[in-house]
């Protein structure tokens, strides 16, 4: 028989009972937009982790400290304060100003600068946002990411301006970016109050009145320039830029100066933490290298990120299994079809088989029929997941830009997916189908054509 | 085609018994021969058309069909076999109800892998002969008996097999449709010289053209004689 005459019977077949191949076509579809669906959604969940990583030049970022940090997952956190001193029986080695300066002058080294962090909150026009300050050195001028704009980078060190994201600046009340660029805002950074937490400590929490030992404590700065809220993603909602000279001037509690507080043993003082950013990311191992002879550790973004994949892999798969048991019912389904469509053809099968037709023939018109409700299923299935997933985006973006956060790709759509789609519903659709098929083939003619 | 059955028996199994349906049957047909069997209900006589046309296996003896040994052919090569070498026709007509005459026709071709044209120029002669022009394009159900077993005929001459066996082609007929069918039937083997098994009761209307008439009797040949 030829391919055209078995396609015929095949499709001839499914139009028999329509109401019923309409139904199994209908499962399908949803079995596969589904796992449509969850796999643009974790492969955007990886791709925007990605496009972070990238937009924040964190491949070329590696975070010196003083001890070891057993930083093999993130579940790793709770481990990495618990085992803190047994970690290392060598003395640690100090971040002080001479260490960052002697590792800003490694050779491939852009800059190096000490690590602070702090929350932020920024008033302008009547209105405050809340933000997180990165403090970096004036070398990055040179750096594509953090060229704004609108306006421009730091004048100086010690420059008395933050650069923004234009989405914070809409937040702000600026109606246009140029508007926010020059203008000055107030700040208010949290301070420790040293009084207060020395009756917090000795006197009890009852002592403080219940209160923080935290001051505010507010600042007049200029908005120098705006950066390209949809080039950071998601930090272009909280991200706030300020010269390296400017945060030491400020007193304030970091993120980590917190957690120094509590663990910060005795002979180590110092930066808690020093970043050093590469000028080229080959020149990863090489740096590497020269910072542990400095009886340093390093802890290289581009390594956690290997871990992150790892996470991002597990998150994947749990979303394609569950993506695969609705397209497993819906498999269920198709056989549950096919071995219908074979009883009650059953006659017909018989009289092909009179006729001289070869069970491979017969055996390939039932198949083609499966795999027909796969493949069908499997394209319907992929357009409706990912008309599904775009509305899902807009709807999120909507609700998202009315609050000025810059728009989010949630679900990422590769021309691999629909390709692993198709095949996979294909192969489904053939399984379901094979045993039905074998059962069409091996009919036996008389007691097919005793059935009047 | 000639046909040699060499001590052909053919039991069923029934719970512990088995029930014969032939029994050590011998029987020589040449080629071109119009031959008539006929007997009493159960007697036998499908079960020998069905070994003859491959849809069975005997228990014992061996079934020659021209070059073909019927019981040492695989399953594919009984499907070709039936396929070049028999037409047959049934009591029940079997047509595919879902298709048209002309697809019910075409069918034998399109399991052959003729092309669209060539089998629809074929079905469309065929249909033609049987006076069944215009009735080319009904499904079954918009037939009457008479008109659906002349489909019938047709779809097992498509291929040009050389063997025609007909079992009870009339028992759903009335008696002038009847002797239509038989008829034609004395026709197709007269004008093609094809080798014809005519299972029938109706001794008298077949007669014009029997050459041969076999009687069976409890799956045993109790008559066999030249007319
Ligand atoms: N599949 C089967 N299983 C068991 N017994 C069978 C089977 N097919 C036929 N028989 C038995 O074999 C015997 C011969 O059957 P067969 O159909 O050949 O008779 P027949 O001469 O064609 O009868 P009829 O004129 O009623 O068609 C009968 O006794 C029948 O009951
Ligand atoms: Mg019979």
């Amino acid at each position: 028989m030829y391919w055209y005459d078995l396609v015929q019977m095949a499709w001839n077949g499914l139009s028999r009972n329509r109401a019923r191949s309409l139904m199994t076509l209908l499962g399908v579809t949803i079995g596969a937009a589904a796992l449509v669906t969850l796999l643009a959604y974790g492969s955007g969940l990886q791709h925007n982790a990605r496009a972070q990583f990238e937009a924040l030049e964190l491949y070329n970022t590696l975070r010196v400290t003083s001890r070891p940090i057993p930083f093999s997952g993130p579940g790793d956190l709770l481990y990495r304060t618990l085992e803190k001193d047994s970690l290392s029986d060598r003395p640690a080695v100090a971040l002080t100003d001479s260490v960052v300066t002697a590792l800003g002058q490694i050779p491939g080294v852009l800059a190096a600068y000490p690590e602070i962090q702090f929350p932020v909150r920024i008033q302008a026009n009547g209105r405050e946002i809340a933000g997180g300050v990165d403090a970096v050195p004036m070398a990055f001028g040179r750096l594509r990411a953090y060229q704004p704009r609108w306006g421009r980078f730091f004048l100086h060190e010690a420059d008395t301006a933050i650069i923004l994201s234009t989405s914070m600046a809409q937040r702000l009340g600026f109606s246009r970016p140029e508007e926010a660029v020059g203008s000055s805002v107030q700040i208010l950074v949290a301070a420790i109050d040293w009084a207060a937490l020395q009756r917090m400590l000795f006197g009890g929490w009852y002592l403080s009145g219940g209160e923080l030992p935290i001051r505010i404590q507010p600042y007049r700065v200029q908005i120098r320039g705006l950066l390209d809220a949809d080039d950071q993603a998601f930090a272009g909602f909280f991200r706030v830029l300020m010269p390296l000279g400017l945060s030491r001037r400020l007193e304030t509690v970091t993120f980590f100066s917190t957690v120094d507080l509590l663990f910060r043993r005795a002979g180590v003082s110092g930066y808690s933490a020093v970043r050093v950013h590469l000028e080229d990311p080959r020149l990863h191992d090489s740096v590497r290298r020269r910072i542990a002879e400095m009886g340093l550790y390093v802890t290289s973004f581009r390594e956690q990120f290997a871990e992150l994949d790892r996470l991002f892999w597990l998150i994947d798969m749990a979303l394609f299994v569950i993506g695969i048991i609705a397209l497993l019912v819906a498999t269920i389904g198709i056989a549950n079809t096919m071995r219908m469509s074979v009883m009650e053809r059953f006659r017909e099968i018989g009289i092909l088989k009179a006729l001289g037709a070869y069970e491979r023939d017969i055996q390939r018109i039932f198949l083609l029929e499966s795999a027909l409700l796969g493949l069908a299923g499997g394209l319907l299935g992929w357009l409706i997941g990912w008309g599904l997933a775009e509305l899902i985006e807009l709807g999120v973006n909507v609700y998202l830009a009315r609050r000025g956060v810059p728009a989010v790709e949630l679900f990422y759509f590769t021309p691999g997916l629909i390709l692993f789609v198709g095949i996979l519903t294909l192969l489904t659709g053939l399984l379901a189908g094979w045993w039905p098929a074998r059962q069409a083939a091996r009919v036996d003619v008389l007691v097919a054509l005793r059935q009047v | 085609m000639d046909i040699r059955l060499r001590g052909v028996s053919k039991y069923y199994p029934m719970g512990r018994a088995v029930v014969p349906a032939l029994r050590h049957v011998d029987l020589e047909v040449p080629s071109g021969q119009f031959v008539l069997i006929r007997g009493r209900s159960g007697s036998g006589k499908s079960t020998l058309l069905h070994l003859i046309a491959a849809m069975d296996r005997p228990t014992a003896g061996e079934i020659v069909v021209g070059p073909w040994k019927l019981d040492r052919l695989s399953v594919q090569e009984q499907a070709r076999y039936r396929r070049h070498t028999v037409g047959i026709v049934f009591q029940h007509f079997h047509l595919i109800p879902s298709m048209s005459a002309l697809g019910n026709v075409e069918l034998p071709l399109l399991l052959d892998g003729w092309s669209p044209r060539e089998r629809r120029r074929r079905a469309e002669m065929l249909l033609e002969w049987m006076g069944l022009w215009d009735r080319r394009t009904h499904r079954p159900v918009e037939l009457s008996g008479g008109e659906q077993q002349r489909v019938a005929i047709a779809r097992a001459l498509a291929l040009d097999p050389p063997l025609l066996l007909a079992d009870e082609p009339t028992g759903n007929l009335d008696s002038q449709t009847a002797s239509e069918i038989l008829a034609l039937i004395g026709r197709i083997h007269r004008e093609s010289g094809k080798t014809v098994l005519l299972v029938t009761h109706d001794v008298q209307q077949a007669a014009p053209f029997t050459r041969r008439l076999i009687r069976l009797q409890d799956g045993e040949i109790v008559e066999d004689v030249l007319v």
